[in-house]
């Protein structure tokens, strides 16, 4: 049989079976014509039937082989449905295909997986290297060379030749490199063949930021053109090595400025802290001095005024001197509340005397008395910055007002609100950051550090509480604190025995 | 409050104006007060006679505040206040509060240092560091600050600690809410009677097995607290 394809063959099959049965449909009625009678209806059929059969019999066969080959196909491929390890009887042309793919697979993963782990360090040299040695790898090729043109920081990525060896130093950039790179028709094109002085190239253009010039390249001399599916890998491993290559350098960069601003940071902290430190023995005994005239009985009242004058900024100048110490301890992870049971608003009444505003100023306590969990000494630190900018912010006369009410999961809400200037909504989402003031509160020329919230945060959280603020521009500011709190029950009432 | 001859104070400080400032506000007070610029000056002094609490601060050039506290401490137990800087370590605090009965943040208000050393003057002794109750059931430690309890190990603040230490000072007696106040919290605290109940609910919860039905820690109506070793034998 000729190379029939198998539904073809199956309806030659058919036509060729179906050649005795018309010709018994013509000859039946001719036989009696012929002379060939003494033939009944029945004796006919089984002429017929013997016909048939005979017919049959050669047919199978003269198909017997072709139709096992193709029964044997169907099974082994229903088989390898069960079994995709079995490949016997699937047709060599789709072994080919399967094993093809396959091996593209398995290049397309090795790929992925040499990309992924490739070594990211300060220093974008190794990866240059591994990404040599990864086009080395998957290609099965080891001429391939990364040749770097241009960078954006030399001393991250050295301009050179790479041979995909370990720790290596590049090589320099030759003619041949400088050829390369500008080569081709198409420099749109990110892989093609060039020929030229050198002999022949395939050139992979890796698709960088303007900063980075760089090239896969291998010599093709005497080498068929590559192949499509040669084409789409290199073009594969080409991205692949460019996604390396910047990320490597865009980390190196990324970690050279984080270091910088770490020990920026430090200095900082370190400035802060020795500052605060040496501020704290003198401004005791300011306050303590003033407190001790005031108290001798022949100051007269101009003097005692002075005095308390005296008294009150040392008093602010402490709490400041305070709020910066906890800010350095807090950034040094080093600040452990000491917890308490304490009723907040005497607390809150203390320390809106200490800043004898002028304001308007009321303090009410909504439904259940509650006593909050929370360091005095903190939790008045928190309280001061609040209502510190509560007055800073707001003009003479108004009002300010605190309520303190329960919150929901057992805790105690502290309401500051005050009438003042307010803020937009992009100076409340930085409300809390350090250092930060609105342009509106430079503009009002307040004097100000940006701490005092940033602290106030730091402190909450650490109490295991929360801040919020919400403002709205020229309708004032309310900062909410949330502190854990008990239910004040009397013994009496609770105790049954 | 009562009149008492006003025990003798001793303020140890390098930074002279601390000293000189201290000194008289305290003796305002009613308290005769002896100072000394250093470790070894203070060492002297003792040798002399013991004061009735000592001031000291923990940052001095040579000998500093924890060695001379427990230099002071091997000898006899007076009640130390520490000076301490607000950023000192945390390791440094938990050590501290190992000798001091209290410590106070520089800058402080001396308002408030008064306010302390007239709260640590009325301390009990610490008579004991230790409380058991239920045979073994709850172990306290008052110098740790750690209750071993139903709980497992269990973290006291300082004023749980202190009224612990008042109530099991008159073990299985009756301490009456007015004196725990007095005793436990200074008057610029501002504490009142809620402060008592709200603490105790919170001690209950760490030494009481069922914390509504105390066993160690029991109200007496109308009075105050008493705390019982709760033994099955007694």
């Amino acid at each position: 049989m000729g190379p029939a394809s198998g539904p073809l063959r199956i309806f030659l099959a058919l036509i060729i079976a179906a050649v005795p049965v018309l010709l018994l449909g013509v000859a039946a009625p001719l036989l009696p014509q012929m002379g060939l009678t003494g033939f009944n209806s029945s004796t006919t059929a089984l002429i017929l039937v013997a016909i048939v059969l005979v017919w049959a019999a050669v047919l199978a066969i003269v198909y017997s082989r072709t139709l096992r080959a193709d029964l044997n196909s169907i099974l082994a491929l229903a088989r390898r449905g069960r079994d995709p390890t079995d490949e016997s009887g699937v047709p060599e042309g789709y072994r080919r295909v399967a094993a093809a793919l396959e091996e593209r697979n398995r290049q397309v993963a090795v790929l992925a997986a040499q990309s992924s782990t490739a070594p990211i360090s300060g220093d974008a040299r190794p990866t240059a290297s591994h990404v040599t040695a990864t086009a080395q790898r998957v290609t099965g090729d080891p001429t391939w060379r990364l040749a770097v043109m241009r960078t954006g920081n030399a001393e991250l990525l050295p301009v050179g030749v790479y041979h995909g060896v370990e720790l290596e130093n590049p090589g320099t950039i030759s003619e041949l490199e400088q050829w390369a790179s500008t080569a081709g028709d198409d420099p749109q094109a990110p892989v093609h063949r060039v020929e030229g002085p050198w002999g022949a190239f395939v050139i992979v253009r890796l698709a960088t930021s303007d900063s980075l010039t760089a090239i896969l390249y291998a010599p093709w001399e005497g080498r068929p053109p590559p192949s499509a599916a040669q084409l789409d890998l290199l073009n594969l491993v080409g991205q692949h090595a460019s996604t390396a290559l910047e990320h490597a350098l865009l980390y190196a960069r990324v970690r050279a400025q984080s270091e910088a601003i770490d020990r920026m940071a430090e200095v900082q902290r370190d400035f802060l802290r020795s500052v605060s430190h040496d501020l704290q023995t003198p401004l005791t005994s300011i306050q303590a001095l003033a407190a001790e005239l005031r108290s001798t009985k022949d100051a007269d009242d101009a003097a005692i005024a002075d005095l308390d004058d005296i008294s009150f900024q040392a008093d602010r100048l402490r709490r400041m001197v305070g709020q910066l110490l906890a800010v350095s301890r807090l950034e040094a992870g080093a600040l452990a509340p000491r917890l308490e049971v304490l009723s907040v608003a005497p607390l809150v009444e203390r320390v809106w005397r200490a800043l004898r505003a002028d304001r308007k100023f009321t303090l009410e306590t909504e439904g259940a008395k509650l006593l909050a969990i929370a360091d005095p000494d903190r939790l008045e630190q928190v309280l001061w910055a609040i209502l510190d900018n509560a007055v800073k912010y707001s003009p003479e006369g108004s009002l300010v007002s605190v309520q303190l009410r329960p919150a929901a999961d057992d805790r105690l809400a502290i309401a500051v609100r005050d009438q003042g200037a307010g803020m937009d909504a992009d100076s409340v989402s930085h409300a809390f950051d350090q250092f930060y003031r609105s342009p509106h509160a430079t503009r009002l020329a307040i004097d100000g550090s940006g701490v005092g919230l940033y602290a106030a945060r730091g402190l909450m959280q650490a109490m295991g509480g929360e801040i919020t603020l919400t403002s709205k521009l020229g309708a004032g500011t309310t900062v909410t604190c949330l502190l854990p709190a008990e239910l004040v029950e009397s013994e009496e009432l609770v105790e049954s025995s | 409050m009562q009149v008492f001859a006003q025990p003798e104070l001793l303020v140890v400080d390098d930074d002279h104006t601390i000293l000189s400032v201290l000194a008289r506000r305290l003796s305002r007070e009613g308290y005769s007060v002896r100072t000394a610029s250093s470790g070894q000056a203070a060492l002297k002094l003792l040798n002399e006679r013991w004061p009735g609490l000592a001031i000291i601060d923990l940052m001095m050039p040579g000998m500093d505040g924890f060695l001379l506290s427990e230099r002071i401490k091997q000898v006899v137990d007076i009640p130390i206040i520490m000076l301490s800087a607000v950023d000192a370590s945390e390791a440094k605090v938990s050590a501290l509060e190992h000798y001091a009965e209290d410590y106070i943040t520089k800058p402080f208000d001396p308002d408030e240092l008064v306010a302390r050393v007239q709260r640590v003057m009325r301390r009990v002794p610490l008579g004991r560091s230790n409380i058991v109750l239920g045979d073994g059931l709850v172990e306290i430690d008052l110098v740790a600050r750690n209750v071993h309890g139903p709980g497992g190990v269990q973290h006291l603040t300082r004023t749980e600690a202190r009224l612990l230490q008042v109530l099991a000072a008159s073990m299985e007696h009756v301490v009456m809410t007015d004196t725990l106040l007095d005793r436990v919290w200074s008057e610029s605290d501002g504490a009142d009677p809620s402060y008592v109940w709200v603490n105790v609910r919170r001690l209950r919860r760490k030494i009481e097995e069922d914390p509504d039905h105390p066993r160690y820690l029991v109200t007496e109506r109308g009075l105050g607290y008493r705390l019982t070793s709760g033994a099955r034998s007694g």
